[in-house]
């Protein structure tokens, strides 16, 4: 049977067992992974199809999944989910409600000038092998591997209410990884991208200047030490910015975590932070040459993908969410509402999350900044439901009366409470880039994200050493 | 859940048809790695069931090996048609491909019967006892004195059917199933919000849980964070690590620093370390990879080697890395039987290129919790580490959630803002005491209370 027709056959059957809403998508997804380490290269090609249905049945979910694209089976997995959310609906303290949406008939592929399968996986490999060797130029370096993925994601979503969507997706990623010692001292560097995008991503990123610049990292870090913990004057670049978006606000935005009772439950209209700020997801976000990670045109729901203004100039104006948090906490769908794979249910995820442009030149926040310390590049966050969050960068540069000085610490983590380090703004920069590396979120389930946003000065605590 | 769903003859019968069309197509050194997963999962927001769903996939992985050169490809379509493009695919990777040093598949061997793998209560466990159970844990929050709720909360009912053969006559399979489950709990009091809390189990008998008090722990724990108390400043770099907060950063950083794959690749300060001194003397670390308990127990690893017990470090020593067939090859020894397809964990849509233990045990001390806590002037207790860690040099900073502060002999306040740093290599040669009493951890690390010196403890204040 046609996957269409299996779809629409899916549709029917769950309606005739007693389902109230189904949902059925199907998800086809291609992924190569090419792996280069110390001479070895590790390879990984596959592809994986599926379809996952979502019934409502008395006002109660259930999900159901299956790899096997017969109707037999279709109506096994009907019968599985119905007769789930039957066992649970008598326990509902009340009974899920939808709330409206456009019914759409619509079909997207994500931008790109030349198609990743345009360049064989020899041609890449080949690339990667040419760039590795530039680890001989660094004596210190013992250890690089570069990891390449691409991706395509073929999605088909159809509902009992009449949407049709269907869309594809190519995402390429890249990360070189050094490590270097000296004097029995180790340290690591990397350097990472990825975008929505085909393979005019390696003309954006040469492979060459992300071997160079992981090597070159981790040779100065194997020196470093942690920089001084205390309250500074701090300068972050886009990947700390995007991840104070990102982490330490997206997250607790997301409707689901608002009705649990994360600390942005009830601040709609309530001013927040500096005025300076304004925080948006959005479902396509371009950068100076190419689109965040996090395109999408529509959700696993079938809603098209709408902007979210979170912060308007300090003021929290919305939450991220689905069609049933929608309406219990009376506000539109959004289109956030992603699944990973044909296995997993929708739940409330981003997409590119940034701080909006503000007006100061480099130089003029480095000059407000004074004496403090510069992070870049991301390691790692995360954010809790009172507030606090941790954001690691892989090194930190000391800056003296508005200059930055070449002495560099690795392992500075960014802390506070969001509202209170968003108040403390010193500057919000006119640039803009949205990259957050290898743009991976997990909350239950990967997803592919992105955040971004201009250099910002922010006066907050670094954890570290003495 | 039963065994009859499992999909075993169709699988086997596949997996040898791969290798058969391998050695058709010119390449007589295959392998075939299977998985037929199924969940039956309950997931709970708020303060009730939110959905409940049914999984089922099964995958096949393929490698093929001609002259040192490996391909892999994988798919989840289970028939021969699909079999077959895979097998290409793979084959086409050995053309475009370097040698890889060492790369071989594993010889037949026998593999050992753990008892308690499948467990016969788990068969029988229904999606309504499931739901039950959920619900007891979720009794607590509604009884709760001020808001409690939960989100991104499931118990889960799995079972795993896993099979290997290659053309060397390795043919292996086992099922193993588990009841695991991972809930978090935010309370909230007026505009106050607590630090969020999570705990998870993951047992082989429901009768091993007791879920309402497992959910009225969590709320308890949810309750205490709502009122903390900044750090003003402390005087000591004493710290109490809970098993979570071991899990991260310090056995993170362990289980980087014993892979052969990291060793040989000079990722790793214990590359020339065997036989030394790298913890006190009291500190053990085993894999105790046959104890059928444990959900993560299996009778191979991911290339059909078979696992065994493992002493890592003996009273402080570091006793051996760990190997899969590829490394071992090149230190000319033999594999641990320790490779992974993916981060802990076995998938099909992963070749074997990880290393890690299979049911990683830090052995308990003979201290009570009680008595680590009495002897501190000052210092901080937490519960986990939200922070970065290096696996390369075991620098980590960051946040220590879940924190209260000691004071003489006491535990005290409960703590927000405390920021904590160190290096893991050192706080092993740190370590004060080891607890009597252990905690599974995240179904994986089984590990006591660890109290050590000479971490940088300061606030954000």
């Amino acid at each position: 049977m046609e996957i269409r027709d299996l779809l629409n056959y899916i549709l029917e059957y769950a309606e005739k067992k007693g389902a109230e809403f189904v949902e059925a998508r199907f998800q086809d997804k291609y992924s190569a992974d090419l792996v280069y380490k110390n001479g070895e290269i590790n390879t990984n090609i596959g592809s994986r199809n599926g379809i996952g249905i979502r019934v409502l049945v008395d006002g109660s979910w259930a999900f159901a999944s299956t790899n096997k694209l017969s109707k037999e089976n279709a109506e096994k997995i009907v019968s599985n989910a119905v007769s789930l959310a039957k066992n649970s609906a008598s326990s509902k303290s009340e009974k899920i409600q939808l709330a409206e949406v456009e019914i759409i008939d619509e079909k997207a592929v994500s931008p790109r000038k030349i198609s990743l399968l345009d360049i064989s996986l020899e041609e890449k490999i080949k690339m990667i092998q040419e760039a590795s060797k530039l680890k001989n130029d660094y004596s210190a370096v013992k250890s690089l591997q570069i990891s390449y993925n691409e991706v395509i994601d073929k999605r088909i979503i159809f509902t009992n209410e009449g949407t049709r969507v269907e869309w594809e997706d190519m995402k390429p990623t890249v990360i070189s990884y050094a490590v270097a010692s000296k004097e029995g001292k180790i340290a690591g560097g990397y350097k990472s991208w990825s975008h929505t995008c085909g393979a005019e991503f390696f003309d954006l990123h040469p492979l060459d200047e992300l071997v160079k610049s992981s090597c070159e990292k981790s040779t100065q870090l194997t020196d470093a030490t942690l920089p001084p913990a205390g309250t500074h004057n701090l300068l972050l670049d886009h990947q700390m910015v995007g991840v104070l978006a990102h982490e330490a606000i997206g997250h607790t935005a997301e409707a689901d975590l608002v009705l649990a009772g994360s600390f942005t439950q009830g601040k709609l209209g309530k001013k927040v932070c500096d005025e300076r700020i304004t925080i948006v997801d959005s479902p396509f976000k371009e950068s100076t040459n190419w689109m965040g990670v996090g395109w999408l045109p529509f959700d696993d729901e079938g809603v098209k993908g709408k902007e979210v203004k979170i912060i308007t100039n300090g003021v929290m104006t919305g939450y991220m969410t689905n069609r049933e948090l929608a309406t219990k906490l009376g506000v539109e769908p959004t289109g956030n509402a992603r699944a990973y794979t044909f296995a997993d249910e929708p739940i409330v995820r981003m997409r590119n999350t940034y701080i909006e442009s503000g007006d100061m030149s480099f130089e003029e926040l480095l000059e407000a900044i004074g004496d403090g310390y510069y992070l870049k590049s991301l390691q790692n966050g995360q954010a809790d439901s009172s507030g606090e969050f941790m954001f690691g960068a892989l090194e930190a540069f000391r800056i003296t009366k508005g200059e930055i000085t070449e002495k560099i610490y690795q392992g500075p983590v960014l802390t506070g409470n969001a509202f209170e380090v968003l108040s403390n703004i010193i500057g919000v920069g006119k640039d803009f880039v949205i990259s957050l590396g290898s743009g991976s979120c997990g909350k239950i389930q990967p997803a592919k994200v992105d955040a971004g946003g201009p250099h910002i000065a922010v006066k907050a605590m670094l954890a570290g050493g003495n | 859940m039963s065994e009859s769903n499992i999909n075993r003859d169709e699988a086997y019968y596949l997996a040898q048809y791969a290798i058969e069309y391998a050695e058709k197509k010119g390449v007589k050194d295959a392998e075939v790695f299977f998985s037929d997963n199924k969940k039956l999962e309950v997931t709970c927001s708020g303060k009730e069931i939110a959905n409940e769903k049914e999984v089922q996939e099964l995958g096949f992985g393929i490698r093929v090996l001609l002259d040192s050169v490996e391909g892999f490809s994988y798919t989840n379509k289970a028939d021969k048609k699909a079999i077959e493009q895979t097998v290409e695919q793979a084959i086409v990777m050995l053309k475009v491909k370097p040698k890889k040093e060492g790369i071989a598949l594993a010889p037949p061997s026998s593999y050992s019967t753990i008892e308690g793998l499948f467990s016969k209560q788990l068969s029988t466990f229904t999606v309504e006892e499931l739901i039950d159970s959920a619900k007891q844990i979720l009794l607590p929050f509604e009884e709760a004195p001020i808001s409690v709720k939960t989100d991104l909360s499931r118990i889960i009912l799995s079972e795993e059917y896993v099979g290997i053969a290659n053309s060397l006559g390795v043919e292996g399979n086992y099922i193993r199933n588990s009841l695991d489950g991972s809930f978090l709990a935010i309370a909230r009091e007026g505009e106050k919000v607590g630090s969020f809390v999570s705990d998870s189990f993951s047992v082989k008998d429901p009768k091993e849980v007791d879920f309402y008090q497992f959910g009225k722990e969590l709320v308890e724990r949810a309750i205490r964070n709502v009122n903390v108390e900044k750090l003003k400043g402390i005087d000591s770099d004493i710290v109490v690590f809970k098993p979570d907060a071991v899990l991260s950063p310090i056995f993170i950083v362990i289980a980087m620093a014993i892979s052969a794959e990291r060793t040989q690749h000079n990722q790793s300060l214990w590359k020339d370390s065997i036989g030394e001194k790298v913890a006190i003397d009291g500190f053990s670390f085993i894999d105790n990879s046959l104890d059928g308990k444990s959900s993560t127990a299996r009778p191979f690893d991911d290339e059909g080697t078979p696992v065994k017990e493992l002493e890592i470090i003996k009273d402080g020593v570091l006793m051996t890395h760990l190997f899969d067939i590829k490394t071992a090859n090149k230190a000319n020894t033999q594999s641990t039987g320790n490779s992974y397809r993916g981060f802990i964990n076995s998938s099909f849509m992963n070749p074997p290129n990880n290393i890690f233990p299979n049911v990683p045990v830090i052995k308990p001390g003979d201290t009570k919790y009680d008595e680590m806590i009495e002897d501190i002037k000052e210092g901080i207790v937490f519960e986990y580490f939200a922070g970065s860690q290096r696996s390369e040099n075991g620098i980590f900073s960051g946040v220590a959630k879940g924190a209260q502060l000691i004071k003489n002999g006491e535990i005290t306040t409960p703590l927000t803002n405390v920021t904590i740093a160190g290096n893991v290599f050192d706080v092993l040669k740190n370590i004060v005491s080891l607890s009597k009493t252990t905690k599974k951890v995240n179904g994986y690390l089984e590990t006591p209370y660890i109290k050590t010196k000479g971490i940088n403890i300061s606030s954000q204040n």
